[in-house]
């Protein structure tokens, strides 16, 4: 059978499970586009309205699934678009499969039309990356790229082809999934590591578990909360771990880090043993890493062997998968009744930050919304099951500290890279993921206009995402920063915003305004029950600050609570 | 030239790698990423389809350590060993 490059990428892409494709068409990618149309009955192609978008949307497609995301842009300022996109991707473990067109290649390095050279432009930032200048070539390349994209520590990939290989016809042979047998030997791990491990846990007094992103990504989050009652150990979870442990359990000790809660902070330096899984011990998790954590034993279990002893050195380490490392280590602890005394030290830690943070944020004085107000409402009449993705910023460190996250694959936000924009790109790629659940993007007023464009995506593809907006005419975690740290010189940071309802709706979309407490719950109830797409923004407290807070530079135990 | 850095360490890298397009390009960009200046280097491309790569380097064994495990995760690299005084 004679098909084109172009339709032999597309059949490549069925053939590796691809439903839907995020992207934007343009003129070096107009053969793969117009096999698009050829093949539309078998795959959905959702037309973004920037190619950021069309990146983060495939991230919040794959987060949310655990499939792979697959986008899609031309050549030169198409490609080039996506890489902010590949780049968080890259930081989040997030896989990403990014197919990219290019000028013919005889005009390749002539400095043509919207050439870019995109594979030297994206080397750092992906797993593997290539240039398709073969019709022929063109199976084995997308075969690879899927491969790479969820093999070890998943990550993106792209795949750029040129418009002669997209046009060139060939002898189409079948699809080929790429099978290899690795040039890095994986270890083999014996019974007498996680033997040892458990040991460790066994014999310690205070032992904690850290669950980072790598539980969620090997679906090890019924393996985590074996392992923590079974063994009895509380379990702190980073920002991409807070959906890998429910929230209510008596063991959730919070989250780690910079605004993470005071519990797992304080304890992090008063534990004997931590055992860390597929987490990888990040500057905004440790603070200052001469004062982390020096008196415990910490057990790093992380796939990606360049993870291990690269922030912390550890006391032993396993490069293994998280479910198989933990299912292992369950099998060999034995119940603890121990812990029960450094169980409570947890509990008044928490008490603690409860009387001192959050009761006063969510006590109200009756004239404005707190950010903190508004997410707990969702939170509770959501009962935690949503799936929410917030921005990056206050907003951010807001819904993580006050929703309760109940279920795996919740909790889809930009860690890593903290991508103003993510937000709004990405709930709408978790929405089509997950068409039965309810999805909140959560958005603050300079996020939202970074990939504010979008809306014209949730209108035409009609996805009935929800859109909660923090408004409070400011940069707001910058603004707090200048407060604490530049003496209250306020550099840049307030913002003229538009009529946001009035964009919405022009958008077509559903939408409201908030600013009096007594109206917020109707209002949040009224965006919720909608079927459609719903726009809600809620002016908030302009001077709010996120507490608790490690100042940059300081140690974990030197979390301020005001 | 040689480093006169007399404080830093010589090391010796050997990269094993599948040839192809560029590997030199994604390698070099980890040495520069990890702040490891490379004073000597030599390639050259077997018959095997393989390239071998040889960089002498004067830096902290940490820093050294730190880029042997990043340059081990590029797909196109099979072998990385590092020698040193120890080795000598």
């Amino acid at each position: 059978m004679n098909l084109t490059g172009a339709q032999a990428t597309i059949e490549a892409l069925i053939n590796e499970g691809t439903d839907f494709i995020f992207g934007y068409p343009g003129g070096a990618i107009l053969p793969i586009y117009d096999a698009l149309y050829q093949y539309r009955e078998k795959i959905h192609h959702v037309l973004v309205r920037h190619e950021q978008g069309a990146a983060i949307a495939a991230e919040g497609y794959a987060k949310s699934s655990g499939k792979i995301g697959v986008c899609m842009a031309t050549s030169g300022p198409g490609a080039t678009n996506l890489v902010t996109g590949i780049a968080d991707a890259m930081l989040d473990s997030v896989p990403l499969v990014c197919i990219t067109g290019q000028v013919f290649s005889r005009l390749i390095g002539t400095d043509a039309f919207q050439e870019a050279d995109i594979v030297g432009i994206t080397i750092p930032v992906t797993k593997w990356n290539i240039q398709v200048t073969k019709a022929e070539d063109i199976p084995a390349a997308i075969a690879k790229a899927f491969y790479y994209a969820k093999d070890g520590r998943p990550g993106p990939v792209l795949v750029d082809i040129t418009k002669d290989a997209q046009e060139g016809i060939f002898e189409y042979e079948g699809y080929q999934p790429h099978i290899t047998r690795s040039n890095k030997a994986i270890k083999k791990h014996s019974d007498m590591e996680f033997i040892e491990i458990a040991d460790i846990l066994n014999n310690a007094k205070r032992p904690l578990i850290f669950a980072g992103n790598g539980v969620g990504i090997s679906n090890a989050e019924g393996e985590l909360l074996k392992l923590a009652e079974k063994a009895n150990i509380p379990v702190a979870c980073t920002l991409h771990g807070l959906h890998n442990f429910p929230a209510h359990h008596d063991l959730a000790a919070g989250l780690l880090g910079m605004h993470g809660n005071y519990a797992p902070n304080i304890m992090t330096n008063e534990a004997d043993v931590i055992l860390a899984v597929g987490m990888r011990f990040d500057d905004r998790v440790t603070g200052n890493l001469a004062k982390y954590a020096k008196q415990a034993k910490i057990i790093h279990i992380d796939v990606d062997h360049a993870e291990i002893n690269k922030n912390v050195r550890c006391f032993m380490s396993v490069q293994a998968d998280a479910k198989y490392a933990l299912a292992n280590i369950v099998r060999f602890v034995q119940p603890n009744k121990f812990h029960d005394e450094w169980k409570q030290r947890l509990q008044s830690l928490t008490e603690k930050e409860h009387e001192k943070v959050i009761v006063p944020e969510l006590t109200t004085d009756g004239k404005v919304i707190r950010m903190s107000q508004a997410m707990t409402l969702v939170s509770e009449k959501t009962k935690g099951e949503a799936i929410v993705v917030p921005d990056v910023g206050q907003n951010q460190m807001i819904a993580m500290r006050y929703y309760k996250f109940q279920k795996p694959k919740s909790h889809i936000s930009s860690g890593g890279l903290g991508t103003m924009g993510f937000a709004l790109p990405a709930a709408i790629g978790a929405k089509i993921a997950n068409p039965d659940r309810e999805v909140i993007c959560v958005s603050g007023d300079g996020g939202i206009q970074m990939n504010i464009q979008e809306l014209a995506v949730i209108k035409q593809e009609q996805i009935p995402v929800k859109i909660l907006l923090l408004n409070n005419n400011y940069l707001g975690m910058v603004r707090q920063w200048q407060e604490l740290f530049y003496e209250e010189r306020y550099s840049f940071v307030d913002l003229v915003n538009p009529d946001f309802v009035a964009v919405a709706q022009a958008y077509g979309i559903k939408a409201r305004k908030v600013s009096n407490p007594d109206e917020l719950e109707a209002a949040i109830d009224e965006m919720l029950a909608s079927k459609e797409a719903y726009f809600l923004e809620v002016i908030v407290e302009k001077r709010e600050k996120v507490f608790p807070m490690i100042p940059a530079g300081s140690a974990v135990d030197e979390v301020r609570l005001s | 030239m040689l480093s006169d850095n007399k404080e830093l360490e010589m090391n010796i890298i050997n990269i094993t790698t599948r040839n192809s397009l560029r590997v030199l390009q994604r390698i070099s960009g980890l040495f520069s990423r990890y702040g490891v200046n490379i004073d000597q280097m030599s390639i050259f491309s077997g018959q095997d389809d393989l390239s071998y790569f040889s960089a002498i380097v004067y830096s902290e064994e940490r820093a050294v350590q730190k880029l042997s495990n990043q340059l081990h995760k590029i797909v196109e690299v099979c072998d990385v060993r590092i020698m040193n005084h120890k080795h000598f």
